[in-house]
């Protein structure tokens, strides 16, 4: 497993209990989501494995011990127009993290920026402009790039397709089966979108109210799900032949 | 479309036009006194500090072209080299109270938790001083002069700065890409130092171009009062003060000469800040 | 006869650095009275320009030729009065916030009445009426509801509170640009839902701007297809999926990861969507279309038989 969570819980001010006793694991290259909608702890619990928050309480143990948690686990946000430095140019930016985390010359630093470029689909082109000359989906490249970066063994993506245009999601999201094929990321995949979990997941976990709904693979909790919440929340998705019921109950 | 809209939506072109050609003019100003400072010796027709009793209260000629004063120094030349004075006070009073702001603003900011409110009510006690009486009262504890008051001015414009910085660096700190930072491991120091500051830095700069005018405003008040730069020093504050005594001569060219100077270099030098922040 | 909103080669042009640039090409649609029209597209279509425009809500600098007209009235030649009646009467827009619509410091109350108390009703009957509707559209506790602020309110009960406002007013026409997109997707449901049945019981014509295909098509009956300021393609949203012709709509649909097996790779289309300042003076599409020819680049395809592309024509 590169990411074993165990009953991690996170209080907020004393009293909002955002995360409340949930496990799951990611294996070795595999490709985990938490699904769940807003206020449902998702990305809290995204954060925790990230390292932007402090557990309340409960485990979070991210491949083998020792290795600064920067070098395993990585993450890629929502907003492409803000996740950026808007003063620093995409080489500039990969370079600087790859300074950080390897100790490659600038020769090599500038090789493997290309290397980088080239696995998100730009080029040399792209290397020295500002991030405010690209478009969105340009962008969450350049972010998805930077995250690949130190090699991690993790990538937490944080609806990093949610604010994308739908041609543009078809990229990203086929951006990152190819990662994941080439460099052997695992992937925590927080999204609100279950046709997303559907194609670049294998399981999945339901968050509600900050705890776990219903876990287990993709083809079994989505294609058969057990927990009335996930069968109201699968129910819900608008699909061909789809009309919507007010009350939203349905068996 | 969004973006495509919001380019040309964002100044009418008439507003864009009348500033235009109103902050040319003034950062030709700017420039011009900032260049008559650093080579003021060289420019000025005559020793300003010359005394000559015989030609005191000299009317406008060509030898003299904006007269002499009481004791028959040259106007124009003591214009010349006060504009020296005039420019570096402030300018120290921006440096030292530009970097001690966003020094502070920047690590509560980044720290946040006690130090943040620590740090805001300092701010806020020092805010309640006016500068001008701040900065009176430390030149008289510690001597009138150049330096005194251009410290104590300082430090009453520290809050100033600091409060701006603040909720900008506040802004800044919320943006996902430090959120980015954290997670590739970049300590504080270097997020702070290498992304917080470099896009701050626009914001810092036209906080201290508005500052400067201000602060030349309440140095010239300092000098006026005499708890500045002492006689025969040329500086436009004192020069304003001098020429008091005159003005009842009937003579007022040094007050309206060193007075027209601090209005114009402080005009221009706000216009230009006003036209960097509207950017 | 005439129809009721009426969309005739509008066009419509902003000021940029270069110059008057289109954002609108050339609209052309019209929507009967009573139906349901979904505008869907990406960023830059022009989808809510399209809608705002029956209101007279353009960018400032903006400059329109061809025309919109409702019930026969050219928009364009209506006064601030006829604007004004036009907005409060006819026509009701529902934004995709609904915390940016609704006065943060106000009732709910009042919020609902607003517009039947300009109209002379009085307090307590306008209250009535409100409640009504709240009612009918499922929220509970209508008394205590109408007495509280909107931060008391999610946004799913909010949104529903904004719909009620449209329908209060007994519009023939609601414009709803984006109206779920801030909404869970279980919220979503119930909102569309309330939107449909009620707007079907009122016989109010509906003009649904989204970015989701297959939500448009669950709450109308056709669907207009934008892309870089032009309608691409019309069709009845019943046969969307087996029967959209143009490259474009088809690219969209295939575009969802629903369309193929898991961990299989979609088709794409390269580039980014365009504005329509962006696009290519001929076909909007010519620059990412996968079946572009020669003609596309210089020759504007018209809207005929429900496709604007040369390659449908026979």
């Amino acid at each position: 497993m590169i990411l074993e969570v165990t009953d991690l819980r996170k209080v907020f001010r004393g009293d909002f209990v955002a995360v409340d006793g949930v496990s799951f694991a990611v294996p070795v290259g595999g490709s985990l989501a938490i699904v769940g909608e807003s206020g449902s702890g998702k990305t809290t619990c995204a954060r925790l494995v990230a390292g932007l928050e402090r557990a309340t309480s409960g485990t979070i143990r991210l491949g083998d011990d020792g290795t600064p948690r920067a070098r395993v686990v990585q993450m890629v946000f929502q907003d492409p127009y803000q996740s950026l430095d808007r003063r620093q140019t995409v080489a500039a930016c990969l370079d600087e993290v790859l300074a950080f985390h390897t100790g490659l010359d600038r020769a090599e630093r500038r090789r493997r920026i290309g290397e980088l470029l080239e696995l998100v689909g730009l080029d040399q082109r792209h290397a020295g402009v500002l991030p405010r000359q690209l478009s969105g989906g340009q962008r969450q490249r350049v972010a998805i790039a930077r995250a690949l970066a130190p090699s991690p063994r993790l990538l937490i993506l944080d609806e990093a397709v949610a604010a994308l245009d739908v041609s543009i999601q078809a990229q990203i999201l086929n951006l990152l089966v190819d990662a994941r094929a080439a460099t052997g990321v695992g992937y925590l995949f927080v999204t609100h979108d279950l046709s997303v979990v559907r194609h670049v997941c294998d399981d999945v976990v339901v968050m509600r109210r900050g705890r776990i709904v219903e876990s287990g693979s993709v083809e079994q909790v989505l294609g058969a799900p057990s927990a009335d919440y996930t069968k109201k929340l699968v129910g819900s998705i608008p699909r061909p032949g789809w009309v919507p019921v007010r009350g939203g109950t349905r068996g | 479309m969004t973006l495509a809209l919001a380019a040309p939506l964002r100044l009418p072109a008439r507003r864009l036009a009348a500033l235009g050609w109103a902050s040319s003019l003034a950062g030709l100003i700017c420039a011009l006194v900032v260049l008559i400072a650093v080579f003021a010796p060289w420019i000025a027709p005559h020793d300003p500090n010359a005394v000559d009793p015989l030609n005191a209260y000299a009317p406008l000629s060509a030898a003299h072209p904006l007269g002499t004063d009481d004791l028959g120094r040259d106007l124009l030349s003591r214009l010349i080299l006060g504009s020296r004075t005039s420019l570096a006070g402030p300018l120290v009073v921006i440096v030292l109270s530009g970097a001690t702001g966003t020094a502070l603003a920047v690590s509560a900011a980044w720290i946040g938790g006690w130090f943040d409110a620590a740090v805001s009510r300092v701010l806020d006690i020092l805010f309640a001083f006016p500068g001008l009486v701040l900065a009176i009262t430390v030149a008289a504890l510690f001597g009138a002069g150049f330096l005194a008051p251009v410290v104590a001015l300082s430090l009453a414009y520290v809050p100033i700065i600091a409060r701006v910085m603040r909720a900008a660096a506040l802004r800044e700190r919320s943006l996902p890409y430090v959120e980015a930072l954290r997670v590739q491991g970049f300590s504080g120091w270097h997020i702070c130092r290498r992304h917080l500051l470099p896009n701050l830095a626009p914001l810092l700069v036209v906080q201290a171009a508005i500052s400067f005018g201000y602060a030349m405003i309440d140095l010239a008040s300092i000098s006026f009062l005499g708890l500045g730069l002492q006689p025969p020093a040329a500086d436009w504050g004192l020069m304003i003060a001098n020429g008091q005594p005159s003005i009842l001569a009937g003579f007022p060219q040094q007050s309206i000469a060193a007075a027209v100077a601090v209005v114009i270099t402080v005009v221009a030098f706000t216009v230009v800040a006003e036209r960097m922040a509207a950017r | 006869m005439t129809a009721f909103l009426e969309f005739d080669h509008l066009r419509v042009d902003v000021p940029t650095p270069m110059g008057p640039r289109p954002v609108l090409r050339s609209v052309n649609l019209a929507i009967a009275a009573g139906e349901a029209v979904g505008l869907v597209g990406e960023s830059g279509s022009g989808k809510s320009l399209t809608a705002r425009s029956v209101l007279g809500l353009l960018p400032g600098g903006a400059t329109i030729a061809g025309a919109v007209r409702f019930r026969g009235t050219d928009i364009g030649t209506l006064d601030a009065a006829g604007l004004r009646r036009l907005r409060s009467r006819e026509v009701a827009m529902v934004f995709q916030d609904p915390r940016a619509t609704v006065n943060p410091v106000r009732t709910i109350g009042d919020f609902l009445t607003e517009v039947l108390r300009e109209r002379g009703m009085s307090r307590s009957a306008a209250l009535a009426l409100a409640g009504g509707i709240l009612a009918d559209i499922g929220v509970d506790d209508v008394p205590r509801r109408l007495k509280q602020r909107p931060y008391e309110l999610s946004g799913g009960l909010l949104q529903r509170v904004v719909i009620a406002a449209a329908l209060a007013g007994e519009p023939a026409l609601i414009l709803a640009d984006e109206p779920t997109t801030a909404l869970d997707v279980t919220t979503q449901e119930e909102v569309v839902a309330i939107l449909d049945e009620q707007r079907r019981q009122r016989g109010t014509a509906l003009l649904f701007i989204s970015h989701d295909l297959e939500l448009a098509t669950a709450v109308c009956d056709r669907i207009a297809v934008m892309y870089a300021g032009e309608i691409v393609e019309i069709l009845p949203a019943k046969s969307l999926h087996e029967e959209a012709r143009h490259p474009y709509t088809k690219a969209l649909l295939r575009a969802r990861p629903g369309s193929v097996p898991p961990g299989e790779r979609l088709q794409i289309v390269p580039g980014t969507p365009q504005s329509g300042i962006e696009a290519p003076p001929g076909c909007v599409f010519a620059d990412r279309c996968p079946v572009v020819e020669a003609d596309c680049r210089t020759t504007v395809p018209l809207l005929v038989g429900g496709v604007a592309c040369h390659l449908e024509v026979p």
